[in-house]
C-alpha cells in the first residue's frame, strides 16, 4: 500500500522547502507547505487524481453540505490565491492569513500520512481529500496569468527559464526545466504547465483548474512551455492567418518506396520533395520568400478593403511544404520584409549522421520585439502515416496497393511545444496523423487546453465530414480548443479526382477545401475553400473573451480567450500568368 | 508560382501521370527575389542575443521581488508551524 506520506516524499525528494539558509543544517523535511504554487499544485493534484476524490458529490454537488460549502469555497480560494499571486510583502495581514491556512491544510495531509491514497469514497469525504482539493484550488488561483506574464507578480520568476532563444540548443538541464513549472517536484514524477482552456463538459481533474495542468512525467512525451518577454506581446483582438497550401502540385514520384518486405505485404516510403523552386537552397528559399512576401502584401490590400485595420498576422504552410534550411531562410526574410508575428511550416528534416531516418516536423517562428527576433521551435511528428490500398488508389500514387506502406521517419523523443501567443493565448501544433491518434499527445493537449491548435496535414480535401473534422470536434468540446487543419493543394487535387459530381459542382462554385476551421465549444465548422488558380486563403479570426467555470464553481472572471471564425476568403498572387 | 493554373490543368488532363518536373514547374514563373530597396540586412545572431538579454534584464528586479516574497512565505510558514507545535 502506498501511503500519502510516501507519495508526498516521492514527489518532493529534496523536501518541501525551496530555500535554505547557508548556515542551516542540511535536513530534508516535509513539514512545511511548499511556497511555489506549481509545486504545491503538483502534490495536491496528484493526491486528488490518485484518490479520484474530484468526482465525489462534495465537490461536484448533490449534497446539502456541498451546496452550503460551495458558496464560500470559491470566494475563500480566490482571495487566498490572489494574496499569493500578488507576492506583496507589504500586505502582512493577508500574508499571515494565507500562510496559516496553507500550513493548516498541509498539516491535514501529514496527519493522514499513514493512510492509503486510494480507496472507496463512500459517505463523507475524508478530511485529507478536502485539504488536497483546497490546496490544489488555491495554488491554481495563485497561478492565474503565470504562463503569460500578465498581472501575476510571480510570473517574472519563470521568464528566464522558459524564454525560447533564437537557437534552441537547450542544455540537458534547461530541456528538463522547461518541461515543468515546478522547482521541487522533478519532471520524472509529474509535470505542471500553464493552461489555456477549462473543459466545460465531463467530470475529470481537468475540469477543476483554470490555470495549471497536471501532466504525465517526461519520457513518453515531454511538454515544453515557451514564452516571449512581455514587452513583445501584441495586443489586438484580431488574428488574420494566411494559409498557403503549398505545394500546389504533388507528382507521382513524390512518394518513393524505400524498403519492401514483400512476403509480409508491407514496406516503407519516403517523401521525395521535388516541389521546391529550382536553384540552390539560397536561391530556392529566396524564391519562396519573395512569393510569400508579395502574397502577404496582396492579402493586406484585400483586408484593408474589408475594413480590417490589421493585416496578416501569421503565415501557415502545410506538412512537409519546405525543408528546414528553406524554412529558416523564409522566416528571416519574413522577419525583415513584413510585419507578421508568426510563421509555421511543415518541414522535412534530413536524417542525421547516426543512420536514423529523416524527421517530419513543424517549424514555428515568432517574430518578437522591435528587433523582430526569431523565437523558434521544432516539433517532430509522433506517428507514422500508414498508406493502405484504398488511399493509394484514391491519391493515384505509384506504390503497390496490395501492400501497406509506412512513412519512414524517426518518431522518437516525442515533444509537444506550447507557446504563449500574445498576452493571454497559447498555441500548439500537430502533424497529420498525430491529430487522429489518442496517445500520447492528446492526453497532453487535453490537459493544457491550448486556445488554438494548428494541424498541418498532407491529406485530401478538408470536407467537414472527413477525419480531421471528427477529431477537431472532440478537441473543441474538451478541452475547448479551436482547431485549424491545413493541407496542400497538390494532395487535394489528387483526392478530388474521384469526388462525386455534386462535390465537384460545389468546388467549381466555392473552391477546393484546403483547410478546415472548427470553433471551440460547440461553435461552427467552416471549410476553407481556395479557388483553383489562387494561391492561398486568408482566415480572419477573433480573439473573444469568455467566462469559464471549474467544477467547484470557481469563475475565471471572463478572462479566457476563445478564438472564433470571423471570415475567410481565397487570395491570388498579384501577377498571375 | 504563377504557373499554378497551368499545373492544375495538367493534373486534370493527365491524372496519375505526373512527374516531378510538373512539380518543379509550379515555381518556374515565380518572381525572382528583388534585393534592391530592401531595408538593412537582417540582424546578426549577436544582435538578437543582446536584444533578448536586454528584455530579460529589464525584468530582473521583478524576478528578485518574487523570490523575496517566497522567502518571506517560507519564514511565516515556519513560524506558524512552530506556533502550532
Amino acid at each position: 500500500m502506498t501511503t500519502l506520506l510516501e507519495t508526498m516524499q516521492r514527489l518532493l525528494p529534496a523536501g518541501s522547502r525551496l530555500y535554505r539558509k547557508a548556515e542551516e543544517p542540511c535536513v530534508v523535511e516535509w513539514s512545511l507547505a511548499p511556497t511555489w504554487p506549481p509545486d504545491m499544485f503538483a502534490v495536491a493534484a496528484t493526491l486528488v487524481n490518485l484518490s479520484g476524490c474530484y468526482a465525489h458529490a462534495a465537490v461536484t454537488g448533490g449534497t446539502v453540505a456541498s451546496e452550503a460549502a460551495s458558496k464560500e469555497f470559491p470566494e475563500r480560494v480566490a482571495r487566498l490565491g490572489g494574496i499569493w499571486r500578488a507576492a506583496d510583502t507589504a500586505d502582512s495581514a493577508g500574508l499571515d492569513a494565507l500562510t496559516a491556512h496553507l500550513q493548516d491544510l498541509w498539516q491535514a495531509l501529514l496527519t493522514a500520512g499513514h493512510e492509503s491514497c486510494v480507496g472507496r469514497l463512500d459517505g463523507v469525504l475524508p478530511k485529507w481529500c478536502s485539504a488536497a482539493l483546497e490546496l490544489m484550488a488555491i495554488a491554481d488561483e495563485a497561478s492565474s496569468g503565470i504562463g503569460f506574464d500578465s498581472e501575476s507578480n510571480l510570473a517574472p520568476r519563470l521568464l528566464r527559464r522558459h524564454w525560447q532563444p533564437k537557437h534552441p540548443k537547450l542544455t540537458s538541464e534547461s530541456r528538463r526545466a522547461t518541461a515543468t513549472l515546478c522547482d521541487l517536484v522533478p519532471p520524472e514524477e509529474c509535470c505542471v504547465q500553464p493552461k489555456g482552456r477549462t473543459p466545460q463538459v465531463g467530470c475529470t481533474i481537468r475540469s477543476l483548474t483554470h490555470h495549471l495542468a497536471l501532466l504525465p512525467p517526461i519520457g513518453e512525451v515531454t511538454t515544453r512551455y515557451l514564452v516571449q518577454p512581455p514587452e513583445d506581446a501584441v495586443e489586438t483582438e484580431e488574428l488574420n492567418l494566411l494559409i498557403v497550401p503549398f505545394p500546389f502540385a504533388v507528382a507521382d514520384d513524390c512518394f518513393v518506396a524505400h524498403t519492401l518486405h514483400a512476403a509480409e505485404h508491407w514496406g516503407r516510403f519516403r517523401m521525395g520533395t521535388p516541389w521546391y523552386p529550382p536553384g540552390t537552397e539560397e536561391v530556392s528559399g529566396a524564391s519562396i520568400a519573395t512569393f510569400l512576401v508579395e502574397l502577404i502584401a496582396r492579402s493586406n490590400e484585400a483586408l484593408t478593403k474589408l475594413g480590417k485595420a490589421a493585416g496578416v498576422h501569421g503565415v501557415v504552410l502545410p506538412e512537409l511544404a519546405l525543408d528546414a534550411p528553406r524554412a529558416r531562410l523564409v522566416a528571416e526574410r519574413l522577419a525583415r520584409d513584413t510585419t507578421i508575428e508568426l510563421f509555421i511550416s511543415g518541414v522535412n528534416v534530413p536524417p542525421g549522421g547516426s543512420g536514423l531516418p529523416p524527421k517530419n516536423a513543424v517549424h514555428s517562428y515568432l517574430f518578437v520585439g522591435p528587433e523582430r527576433r526569431l523565437a523558434f521551435w521544432e516539433q517532430a511528428k509522433h506517428h507514422r502515416w500508414r498508406l493502405d490500398g484504398a488511399q493509394i488508389k484514391r491519391y493515384s500514387l505509384a506504390l503497390d496497393p496490395d501492400h501497406y506502406w509506412w512513412e519512414d521517419i524517426d518518431v522518437a523523443n516525442r515533444e509537444v511545444k506550447i507557446y504563449s501567443f500574445r498576452s493571454s493565448a497559447m498555441l500548439t501544433t500537430l502533424i497529420c496523423e498525430d491529430l487522429a491518434r489518442i496517445d500520447p499527445v492528446q492526453t497532453v493537449v487535453r490537459a493544457v487546453g491550448p486556445n488554438l491548435l494548428i494541424a498541418l496535414l498532407m491529406d485530401g480535401a478538408q470536407y467537414e465530414w472527413r477525419w480531421p473534422g471528427r477529431y477537431a470536434t472532440v478537441l473543441a468540446d474538451d478541452p475547448g480548443t479551436s482547431v485549424l487543419s491545413v493541407t496542400c493543394f497538390g494532395m487535394v487535387d489528387r483526392y478530388v479526382r474521384q469526388d462525386p459530381p455534386e462535390a465537384r459542382t460545389k468546388a467549381t462554385a466555392a473552391g477546393e477545401a484546403i483547410g478546415l476551421w472548427k470553433d471551440a465549444a460547440g461553435g461552427r465548422v467552416v471549410e476553407l475553400r481556395m479557388n483553383r488558380g489562387d494561391h492561398g486563403v486568408v482566415l480572419c479570426l477573433r480573439m473573444d473573451r469568455t467566462e469559464e467555470r471549474t467544477m467547484d464553481r470557481r469563475s475565471d472572471g471572463g478572462t479566457t480567450v476563445q478564438i472564433v471564425h470571423d471570415t475567410s476568403f481565397s487570395i491570388r498572387h498579384a501577377a498571375p500568368a | 508560382m504563377t504557373a499554378a493554373p497551368k499545373v492544375a490543368r495538367a493534373l486534370v488532363a493527365a491524372p496519375g501521370r505526373l512527374t516531378s518536373e510538373v512539380g518543379k514547374a509550379t515555381f518556374s514563373r515565380m518572381p525572382r527575389p528583388v534585393e534592391q530597396n530592401r531595408p538593412d540586412g537582417y540582424p546578426s545572431d549577436e544582435q538578437f542575443d543582446r536584444a533578448a538579454n536586454r528584455a530579460l534584464e529589464d525584468r530582473r528586479a521583478d524576478e528578485e521581488k518574487a523570490e523575496e516574497f517566497l522567502r518571506q512565505m517560507d519564514e511565516r510558514l515556519r513560524a506558524h508551524r512552530n506556533q502550532a507545535g
